[in-house]
C-alpha cells in the first residue's frame, strides 16, 4: 500500500527554516502551544515587551526546533472590539514589533514579500534579499507600501509641478489600491456596508502600522517597513 | 559589450527565478573568451506566483530568450517546468526540460553548438556538463525523456565523457553485485541527472506520492522498457517482474559488449538523496536563497570539510564540479563521511580501498587519454529505468514492511474524515517514528472578562480530548472573575486558577508557565475571549505528538466579529448542552 492523502482537505505545514523569522511574526499568543521543556532553554516571556511577546517567544522557540503553523486549528474571538480598542492594540503592536525586529535582526538589508498564499492569517512571507549593510533595513513589500509611495509621489509632484510624475503616482496608487482592496470586496459573506467597514478599518490599521513602525524604526536607527495584515 | 549583455541576461534570469545566484556565477565568466568556452544554459523554475507575477515571468522569459537569441555565444535556454501548470501556461507540454528553439534554421545552428553547463533546480545547482574533457551529470537522460530534443541532445551527449564517480550507491552494488568480481571499481562511473526521477523522488520524499503518479511513472517505464527490451505480456504491470526481466537484459547487454575492464557503466544520480533525510527533503526547496560559491583547486577532504563546518560557503567549484556543501543543524548534503567515494573523485586525497580514479588526476593527466581510449557504454536510459523501478520497489517494500495495523489505522482515520490526523500519522509512519502521548495543560490569562471567560472555559471543558489541566491566571480582576473561577474550581477537578498581581499579560503568561502542572509536556495558551472548537486541543496536540522535533505550534485566530457573534451564539447553544452532559 502506498500511503496517500489529499492535501486539499486541510492546510498544514512546517515553517521553512529560512522563513521562520518572518513567519514567526504571525504566531499569536491567543492560540499557541509550546513544548514545555524548551522553556528551560529559552527562558520566560520578556517582561519588557508590552506587546509582541508571543512573537518574541516564537522566534526563540524557532531556534530550538521546528515551528508548526496550523491555521486550521482555529479559535474565534468573541469579544466585540471597539474601534478604540483596536487602535490601542495595533498601536502597541506597531511599536513593539519594531523593537522586536531590532532585537532579533542581525543587521543588513532584508526584504520580504508575501508568497501569495491565501491563508487568512497571511503567514507566508519569503525573504527575497538578505545582504549585509551598515544600516539595518527591513522591508516587507506590499501593495500598501506601493500605494503610499504612489501617494508620496503625487504629493511631491504636485508641489514641484511635475505633471508626468503626478500621473505616474496616480496610476501607481490606483493599481496598488485595487490590488489591496479587491480581496476585501470579494468577500461574499459580508454585506456591502460591512465590507466597506472592514476595508476602512483594515486600511486605517495597516496605515497606522506602517507609519508608526516606520517612525519607531527611525527612532531605533533602522528603516522598517511593516507587513500588511490581511485580517484585523 | 558582450559581457554586459550577458550580465543583463543573467540578472534578468535572476529576477525571474527570484534568486541572486547569478551574480556569483558571473565571477566565472568575466571575459568574452571564457563565455565562448563555457556557455551557460539557464534552467528557470516556475514558481507558484500571482497572476501579475506570472505575466511578469512570462514577459521576462520572453525577453530573456530574445536577448539570448541575439547573443551568438549564448544559445541554450533550458526551461524547467517543475510545475505542470507553469509549463502548460507557457505552451510547453508536460515535459521536464525544454530547449527553447524557435525555428528550424536556428535549431540547425544551435544543434551543433548547444552546451548546457548548469541547471538550477530547487535552488540547487546541478552541473550537467563542463568542458571538453569532463562531463558531469550528462544530459543523456534527456534523450530518453524528451523526444522533441532528441537529435540535439544526442549531439551533445556524444561530446560528453562522464567520469564523475559515485560508486557509493547501495543500488549500484545491489544491481551490479554479480559483476563486482570482474568489473573494476574504477569502471563504474556515473553521470546522469534525470529531472523526471528527481521529481518523482521529491514527490516521494514530500510524502505526497500518490497512486496516480505511481501509475504514470510505471506506465512511462513500461513504454520505455518496450523500446529497449520487449517485455512479455505477463510481465507488464508487475513492477517486480519487470525489474527482474530488465535487469537480466541489462546485464547481458553489458556482457556482450566486450571486456569488462573497459566498460564504464553510467548510473543515474540519486540527487544526493542518500545523504538527505526525509525531514530535510521537506525543506529542500528552502535551502539558502543566495549562494556563496568558492572556486578551489583540488583541495583536500579536510579543506572541504572545514568549508562545510564554517557554513559560509554553499558550493565549492572543484575540478569542474559544483559541489553542494549545504549544511544545517539537522542536515548536510554530500558529506565526506557519507560520500567518501564522491569526494575521493573530486579531491586529491586517496580513500583507502577505493579503486576509483580521482577526478583531479584524471583532469590533470589522463582525461583525454581515458576518454579516447575507453569504450564507454552509456546505459543512461535503461539504467534509469532500472533505477526507477528499484525506487518504486523500494518504496513499495518499505510501505509493506510497515506495521500493517498502523496502516489500517491511517486508512480508518481517512475513512472517518480525520484527514488531519491521518496525514500526521502517515507522515510519522514514513518517518519511522511512533506517536507519543503527551500531557497537556491549557493556560488562559484573564483580566476583567468574566463573561467571555465563562464561554472560553466552557468550550475547553467539552473538548473531544480533555486536557490534563485547565489553568486560568487572574491578573487582578476587579469584576466577578474570581467568583466565576471559584465556581469552576468547585465543579471540575482539573480546573485550577492562580492570581498574578503584577499587571500585564506577559507577567500572567510567565506565571502560567511557572504554575502549570509540572508533569505537562505541552502547554497551550488560549485567550480569555476565545472560543475553542471541540477538536482544538486534539488538533493542536497532533504536531507535538507525531513529531518530536516540533517545539511550537501556532493555530489560527479569527477576528471576524461580524459573523463571530452569530457563530458564538450558535456555539454557545451547543456548549450549554454539552457542558451539562459533562457535568452529569
Amino acid at each position: 500500500m502506498i500511503i496517500r492523502w489529499n492535501q486539499k482537505y486541510f492546510t498544514f505545514r512546517y515553517l521553512p527554516m529560512e522563513q521562520q523569522k518572518a513567519v514567526s511574526l504571525f504566531f499569536q499568543g491567543g492560540n499557541v502551544g509550546y513544548r514545555r521543556s524548551v522553556f528551560s532553554e529559552v527562558g520566560d516571556f520578556d517582561i519588557k515587551m508590552r506587546a509582541c511577546e508571543d512573537v518574541d517567544m516564537g522566534i526563540r522557540f524557532s531556534e530550538r526546533g521546528s515551528l508548526f503553523s496550523y491555521p486550521s486549528a482555529q479559535v474565534r474571538h468573541t469579544a466585540n472590539f471597539t474601534f478604540k480598542k483596536i487602535i490601542q492594540q495595533w498601536w502597541l503592536t506597531a511599536c513593539y514589533q519594531v523593537i522586536l525586529m531590532r532585537k532579533i535582526s542581525k543587521g543588513g538589508i532584508e526584504i520580504f514579500s508575501s508568497t501569495g498564499a491565501r491563508d487568512p492569517e497571511a503567514t507566508d512571507h519569503q525573504c527575497w534579499v538578505a545582504r549585509p549593510c551598515p544600516v539595518t533595513i527591513i522591508i516587507f513589500l506590499s501593495s500598501l507600501l506601493s500605494m503610499n509611495i504612489g501617494i508620496l509621489l503625487m504629493i511631491g509632484a504636485s508641489l514641484m509641478g511635475w505633471v508626468p510624475i503626478f500621473y505616474i503616482g496616480l496610476l501607481s496608487t490606483a493599481v496598488s489600491a485595487t490590488i489591496y482592496l479587491v480581496p476585501d470586496f470579494r468577500r461574499k459573506d459580508l454585506s456591502l456596508m460591512r465590507r466597506l467597514r472592514f476595508c476602512f478599518i483594515r486600511f486605517i490599521i495597516n496605515q497606522m502600522l506602517l507609519w508608526i513602525s516606520f517612525v519607531q524604526g527611525l527612532r531605533l536607527r533602522m528603516i522598517y517597513v511593516s507587513h500588511v495584515y490581511s485580517a484585523v | 559589450m558582450l559581457p554586459h549583455l550577458y550580465r543583463s541576461c543573467l540578472l534578468l534570469a535572476d529576477a525571474v527565478t527570484k534568486d541572486l545566484f547569478c551574480i556569483k556565477i558571473m565571477t566565472f565568466i568575466p571575459t568574452l573568451r571564457q563565455i565562448r568556452c563555457r556557455r551557460i544554459g539557464l534552467a528557470l523554475s516556475n514558481t507558484p506566483v500571482r497572476i501579475l507575477f506570472r505575466l511578469y515571468y512570462w514577459l521576462s522569459v520572453r525577453a530573456l530568450v530574445f536577448l539570448l537569441r541575439r547573443n551568438p555565444h549564448v544559445i541554450a535556454v533550458v526551461l524547467s517546468g517543475s510545475a505542470a501548470r507553469g509549463t502548460m501556461r507557457y505552451g510547453i507540454s508536460d515535459i521536464d526540460f525544454f530547449v527553447l528553439i524557435k525555428s528550424v534554421e536556428e535549431s540547425e545552428r544551435i544543434r551543433d553548438d548547444i552546451e548546457v553547463t548548469l541547471v538550477f533546480l530547487r535552488r540547487l545547482f546541478l552541473p550537467l556538463a563542463n568542458s571538453d574533457e569532463v562531463g558531469i551529470l550528462t544530459i543523456e537522460e534527456f534523450e530518453s525523456t524528451l523526444q522533441i530534443t532528441k537529435p540535439y541532445l544526442l549531439a551533445i551527449a556524444n561530446q560528453l565523457r562522464p567520469i564523475f564517480v559515485r560508486g557509493d550507491l547501495p543500488l549500484i552494488s545491489k544491481t551490479l553485485s554479480t559483476l563486482s568480481s570482474s568489473l573494476s571499481p574504477g569502471a563504474i562511473r556515473l553521470a546522469i541527472m534525470s529531472d523526471v526521477w528527481r521529481k518523482f523522488l521529491l514527490y516521494l520524499e514530500h510524502l505526497s506520492f500518490d497512486e496516480t503518479l505511481a501509475r504514470y511513472v510505471l506506465q512511462r517505464i513500461t513504454e520505455r522498457l518496450d523500446e529497449v527490451v520487449p517485455l512479455p505480456t505477463n510481465v507488464r504491470g508487475n513492477a517486480e517482474l519487470m525489474f527482474s526481466c530488465f535487469r537480466n537484459e541489462l546485464l547481458s547487454t553489458i556482457e556482450t559488449r566486450g571486456s569488462m575492464q573497459n566498460m564504464h557503466a553510467v548510473i543515474p544520480n540519486r540527487l544526493f538523496r542518500e545523504t538527505v533525510p526525509i525531514s530535510i527533503i521537506r525543506a529542500f526547496s528552502e535551502i539558502p536563497q543566495s549562494f556563496e560559491i568558492r572556486q578551489l583547486d583540488f583541495p583536500s577532504l579536510a579543506e572541504i570539510d572545514e568549508l562545510r563546518r564554517k557554513k559560509n560557503t554553499h558550493y565549492a567549484y572543484v575540478g569542474g564540479v559544483l559541489l553542494p556543501l549545504l549544511s544545517g543543524d539537522n542536515y548536510s548534503i554530500l558529506t565526506v563521511e557519507q560520500n567518501p567515494l564522491t569526494f575521493a573523485a573530486i579531491c586529491d586525497d586517496e580513500v583507502p580501498g577505493n579503486g576509483n580514479t580521482p577526478l583531479a588526476t584524471v583532469n590533470r593527466r589522463e582525461a583525454k587519454r581515458l576518454a579516447d581510449g575507453t569504450a564507454f557504454l552509456f546505459l543512461n536510459g535503461p539504467t534509469t529505468l532500472l533505477f526507477a523501478l528499484g525506487e518504486i520497489l523500494y518504496w513499495l517494500e518499505r510501505d509493506q514492511a510497515r506495521d500493517s495495523e498502523r496502516l489500517e489505522q491511517i486508512a480508518d482515520l481517512q475513512a472517518n474524515g480525520n484527514n488531519a490526523e491521518a496525514c500526521f500519522a502517515a507522515q510519522s509512519l514514513l518517518r519511522g517514528s511512533e506517536r507519543k502521548q503527551l500531557r497537556v495543560s491549557v493556560l488562559s490569562p484573564t483580566f476583567n472578562r468574566a463573561a467571555s471567560l465563562r464561554q472560553t472555559i466552557d468550550s475547553l471543558l467539552i473538548q473531544s480530548r480533555q486536557p490534563e489541566e485547565i489553568l486560568v491566571i487572574d491578573n487582578g480582576s476587579s469584576d466577578e472573575t474570581v467568583a466565576l473561577l471559584e465556581e469552576y474550581v468547585s465543579s471540575f477537578s482539573k480546573f485550577r486558577w492562580v492570581c498574578e498581581r503584577t499587571p500585564g499579560g506577559v507577567a500572567a503568561r510567565n506565571c502560567a508557565i511557572q504554575n502549570a502542572n509540572s508533569s505537562s509536556d505541552v502547554v497551550l495558551f488560549i485567550d480569555d475571549d476565545c472560543l475553542a472548537p471541540k477538536d482544538w486541543v486534539q488538533n493542536m496536540m497532533l504536531p507535538f505528538e507525531y513529531d518530536s522535533q516540533v517545539v511550537s505550534c501556532g493555530g489560527g485566530i479569527s477576528f471576524r466579529d461580524d459573523d463571530c457573534t452569530a457563530w458564538g451564539d450558535f456555539y454557545r447553544q451547543k456548549y450549554k448542552v454539552a457542558t451539562a452532559e459533562v457535568a452529569r
